[in-house]
């Protein structure tokens, strides 16, 4: 294995575990906050026990957040010294700025942990907006230096940001389709409601529907901008393999030896329709650039993955919206299908980030600097490599289970006073 | 401006080293017992705040010395590997030890001999890491680069503002 894929391969495993908490720690608490207003403005002690579990994983959280930050900093340091030279006067400020934040989200956090039995509810709810707005801010100057990668041309452009709302918003959509999966597996599992009842898997449906509305808008808009600012990217995921206007949208098929698009269902047309409101519209295909300059056409694959998956999610969220009545009586086979729903939100955010990712290659930076050239030389992480994946797992692992164990003996508590 | 860079370097890395060796101390005495109640709520509290501290250091370091970093990095990968893996094992079971639902169950105490190896692990690697960082910076004559210092500066005040009251309240609630 070449030393820059070795490099690649170990800073994707790292950011690839990083991302999911990332995720989790914008969404979980942004929902603390939403239920714990609930819970403040109806005096709903159940809503508010509620609360005290999503707090509970949000300090884990905070903490396998911080050892996976924390070496994802230092292996960039090492790795990609290159880069860093290189981008340092566009995106440096912003990584200044981001420390501030997760600063902000994890003292806020720490605060609203220790205070939650000795402040009133009112006030625990406001300190607890920090830790949203520290999340989310920490998520939007790190996507500020993702998008300027993608899309060089200024740190503030379109890209910057349809990349920051649309990918917060994925997150948080995200996070909340795990907690219906984890609600429904724990009801499937307990063979009772008490703890978890109907009313919390509605709630969190009606949030899911709104929030799949707007990401799926942003992440149209995002395609129409990635047609003009990353041609080559959306000509990749799409298999476009010549420049035309009437472009048809492949589902399935690949690039054949002789570089020809072949194969899958084709929609004539579609994809000028869908990148510029027009059949007449032109859409840049590969023939555009040399094939060594080309990323892998993988990310069709990864492309038609995500789109099932989003039509999985989808149609769940409106099966939440549609039986509500039957959903009381909580049926296994429906418990089944949303626990499921909740792990494919996970692996959405996933391939979100392999496609942004992959499809970027072969630049770290578009058009300026290339990931071979991004990384360090005379440096060799072949053999030491390995062992970083395995320490990922065994974290992860032990995430697991201090999540499992912090919800083990949580029960709805109908005493709490608000 | 340099002078006032490495303030923003020096002074979280201090505040950050103190924290690690007392954690460090805790770890150990939690050898002789294996049970967690000495010292544990100090390390539940600023665990967190701690390593946040460290990572803005090590960020305002990366900035200012990018052009510095490809000619000292390959120095910089076996310590750095080092303290990752110390680091990684760390979280792990402080994950383990401290999210468990029976806090004061007697572990073995080896498991808390391991914690305490980590820690010092942990505080050698990022010693030699920051010999190398200093080495480097004299031998090659290096000027760090101040461009973002007004955004580190500018984002310092306020975010000290914002977090000086909670850190104050949880610190004071540790020691009461």
């Amino acid at each position: 294995m070449d030393t820059s894929v070795a490099g690649r391969v170990l800073m994707g495993d790292s950011l690839g575990f990083h991302i999911i908490i990332a995720m989790l720690s914008i969404g979980i608490p942004l929902l603390m906050n939403i239920f714990e207003f609930h819970a403040w403005r109806k005096k709903d002690p159940r809503t508010a026990s509620f609360v005290r579990l999503l707090t509970r994983w949000a300090a884990v959280l905070v903490i396998a957040g911080i050892i996976s930050g924390t070496v994802i900093s230092l292996q960039f340091t090492v790795l990609w010294a290159p880069f860093l030279a290189t981008a340092r006067p566009f995106i440096g400020q912003f990584f200044a700025l981001e420390t501030y934040a997760f600063l902000i989200e994890a003292v806020f956090l720490s605060w609203y942990i220790f205070s939650a039995k000795t402040m009133s509810p009112g006030k625990h709810f406001l300190i607890g907006i920090p830790i949203t707005i520290g999340a989310i801010g920490s998520a939007i100057f790190i996507t500020i230096i993702n998008a300027w990668m993608n899309n060089p041309a200024d740190v503030w452009t379109t890209t910057t940001l349809l990349e920051i709302t649309h990918s917060v918003f994925a997150y948080i959509l995200a996070t909340t389709i795990l907690i219906i999966g984890f609600v429904s597996w724990r009801i499937l599992r307990t063979k009772t409601s008490d703890a978890f009842p109907q009313w919390l898997i509605m709630r969190l449906g009606f949030i899911a529907a709104i929030l799949i509305v707007v990401v799926a808008l942003l992440g149209h808009q995002s395609a129409v901008n990635i047609a003009s600012t990353q041609p080559t990217k959306l000509a990749a995921i799409e298999i476009l393999d010549k420049t035309q206007s009437n472009a048809p949208l492949r589902i399935g098929g690949e690039i054949n030896k002789n570089g020809v698009a072949e194969g899958g269902i084709v929609l004539p047309g579609m994809l000028s329709i869908l990148a510029g409101y027009s059949p007449d519209y032109t859409v840049r295909g590969l023939d555009e650039v040399a094939a060594d300059k080309r990323p892998s056409t993988i990310v069709h694959a990864l492309f038609d993955i995500k789109m099932l998956l989003v039509g999985f999610i989808t149609a769940l969220i409106i099966g939440i919206l549609i039986f509500y009545k039957e959903l009381k009586r909580q049926p296994k086979w429906f418990l089944y299908i949303t626990t499921i729903g909740g792990i494919s939100g996970m692996v959405l955010v996933e391939l979100g980030w392999m496609l942004t990712e992959i499809g970027r290659q072969p630049w770290a930076i578009t058009g300026k600097l290339m990931t071979v050239d991004a990384f360090t030389r005379d440096i060799n992480v072949i053999h030491i490599g390995y062992i970083f994946p395995i320490l990922f797992v065994i974290l992860f692992t032990a995430t697991g289970y201090a999540l499992s164990k912090t919800t083990k003996h949580w029960r709805i508590k109908e005493s709490i006073k608000w | 401006m340099v002078a006032l860079l490495y303030l923003f370097i020096l002074t979280p890395l201090i505040v950050y080293v103190i924290t690690f060796i007392y954690e460090t101390y805790l770890a150990i005495m939690r050898v002789k017992t294996g049970k967690l109640d000495q010292g544990q709520a100090f390390v539940m509290a600023t665990w967190e705040i701690s390593h946040t501290i460290f990572v803005y250091s090590v960020t305002v370091f990366i900035v200012s010395h990018a052009d510095l970093l490809p000619i000292i990095a390959p120095q910089l990968l076996l310590p750095s590997s080092i303290f990752i893996i110390a680091l990684i094992i760390r979280g792990t079971m402080y994950l383990s030890l401290f999210y468990n639902d029976t806090p004061n169950v007697k572990h073995n105490r080896a498991w808390h001999a391991v914690f305490a190896l980590t820690y010092i692990i942990g505080l050698l690697s990022a010693v030699w890491l920051i010999v190398i960082a200093v080495l480097g910076i004299i031998t090659q004559g290096f000027v760090p680069n101040t461009d973002a210092l007004i955004y580190t500066a500018a984002g310092f005040i306020p975010a000290l503002l914002i977090c000086g009251i909670p850190i104050f309240t949880i610190y004071r609630h540790q020691y009461k």
